[in-house]
């Protein structure tokens, strides 16, 4: 469990205003923090990670505390094993993509690196130079930098906002793959809602310092109340013809699932608009599975 | 998605209260469909729109005798669009225009054609309820 109790007045753009939140995270969860900007998100990030200190609080990571202003605790950044990444991938920009990552270890290790860089399809591009490189391919060596100290939290701080919608996409299926393929603690900055959709598992809407609403992606943000037992929202990625009838691909996470539309359905649907996709607890087919002896 | 207007006008519920009746009229039509666990804003009086899927919307001709599905109305065949194997069938009814797709087999036994009068027949567990006035674009403020 991560929990987060901490308060900073800060100087918002409309005079002074007192940031105060009571957060808890599961570990193993990507959380997202949702708000305008100036709502003091990125503050939030910087005082987990160290960068900011809170005026009082406490801070608990997995039983480990890490700020304490009753007891005079504040761990240091790097004692506090958090990976950060920016939206501007801060790489070091006179080093190549292998040593962006080894610089990043503690104990130099170049096969834990190589395995990395294997992971995030980098290996043709170890001895590059960040200059060089895409803006998703820059965001893919800062996530594999990140991972790669095995953080505690791994602190996203809006990380594809400069990407393009193409490049988005395919990196937030990345940050899930790393996410779970690393059973990591995430915390993610956000203000595109489909992203927050696609990749948390709750959200916590931040207003003027303020959490306002947290829950599933569902629950906060679909005011639209359905009778249905499943429904998620997600993207159409495809739209076919077939017979007088038409399948939408539609993405779930790292699945596809294909859903028949009507030719009215098709008059207002195309690829790229969000949908609620639902169905009642009466229509999903269930078949026991037997386990292999 | 077919999608009618329409009132919820009765709710009856088992002992455990988990799972519901829901009756409903959509102009004139009467409705009934089950849920579970009923939200807050699915009351008696409340404006939803009912929704139900193209293909599990069957169609009956000189229907006689009794039947299990709990809903049935009346409409009338305004187009249709024939594929390979399956159907497209416009039908005009009381509470608006709804489309059934149905297999090109049942459309040449039944010998559908526009303007003939059907008996449009939906089960009361297919049937899904939303509230109505709310578009999720435009409920996200933060």
């Amino acid at each position: 469990m991560i929990s987060i109790t901490v308060e900073k007045t800060l100087s918002g753009a409309d005079g002074p205003f007192t940031l105060a939140v009571d957060l808890e995270m599961q570990p193993h969860s990507l959380l997202t923090l949702y708000g305008k900007s100036g709502s003091g998100k990125t503050t939030l990030l910087r005082m987990l990670a160290g960068l900011t200190k809170p005026d009082s609080g406490r801070i608990e990571v997995n039983g480990e505390i890490w700020f304490d202003s009753h007891k005079g605790v504040c761990l240091a950044p790097q004692k506090r094993k958090v990976g950060l990444v920016f939206q501007n991938y801060a790489l070091f920009p006179t080093m190549t993509v292998q040593d962006n990552l080894l610089f990043a270890q503690e104990k130099k290790d170049p096969v834990k690196v190589d395995e990395m860089l294997e992971l995030a399809g980098l290996l043709a591009l170890r001895k590059r130079y960040p200059e060089t490189l895409s803006g998703g391919q820059q965001q893919r060596v800062a996530l594999a930098r990140a991972i790669l100290r095995r953080p505690k939290i791994l602190l996203l701080d809006e990380p594809l906002s400069a990407l393009d919608q193409k490049t988005r996409g395919v990196l937030q299926d990345e940050i899930i793959k790393v996410h779970q393929h690393f059973g990591l603690s995430t915390m993610l900055v956000s203000h595109d809602k489909q992203e927050v959709f696609k990749l948390s598992d709750s959200v916590a809407v931040i207003r003027h310092g303020r959490i306002t609403k947290t829950g599933t992606p569902h629950d906060v943000f679909l005011d639209r109340i359905t009778s249905n037992k499943f429904s998620f929202v997600s993207t159409i990625l495809s739209i076919r013809k077939v017979d007088c009838i038409y399948l939408a691909v539609i993405g779930t996470g790292n699945e596809l699932v294909e859903v028949v539309l009507s030719e009215k359905d098709v008059a207002t649907m195309k690829p790229g608009d969000e949908v609620l996709v639902a169905s009642k607890a009466f229509n999903p087919v269930i078949v026991k599975l037997h386990r292999p002896e | 998605m077919n999608s009618f207007s329409a009132l919820i006008t009765g709710i009856e519920n088992d002992e455990s209260g988990s799972l519901f009746l829901v009756e409903l009229d959509a102009s004139g039509l009467q409705l009934s469909m089950l849920l579970f666990d009923l939200k807050p804003a699915f009351a008696i009086g409340s404006p939803v729109n009912v929704l139900f899927k193209e293909t599990g919307t069957a169609l009956a001709r000189n229907l006689s005798g009794e039947i299990s599905l709990s809903n049935r109305f009346p409409a009338t065949v305004t187009a249709i669009r024939s594929g390979d194997v399956l159907a497209d069938i416009s039908l005009d009814s009381a509470a608006g225009e709804c489309t059934a797709i149905v297999t090109l087999r049942s459309l040449q036994r039944m010998k559908l054609d526009i303007g003939d009068s059907v008996t449009v027949l939906l089960q009361a567990s297919q049937i899904s309820l939303v509230t109505r006035d709310n578009i999720p674009e435009n409920r996200i403020h933060e």
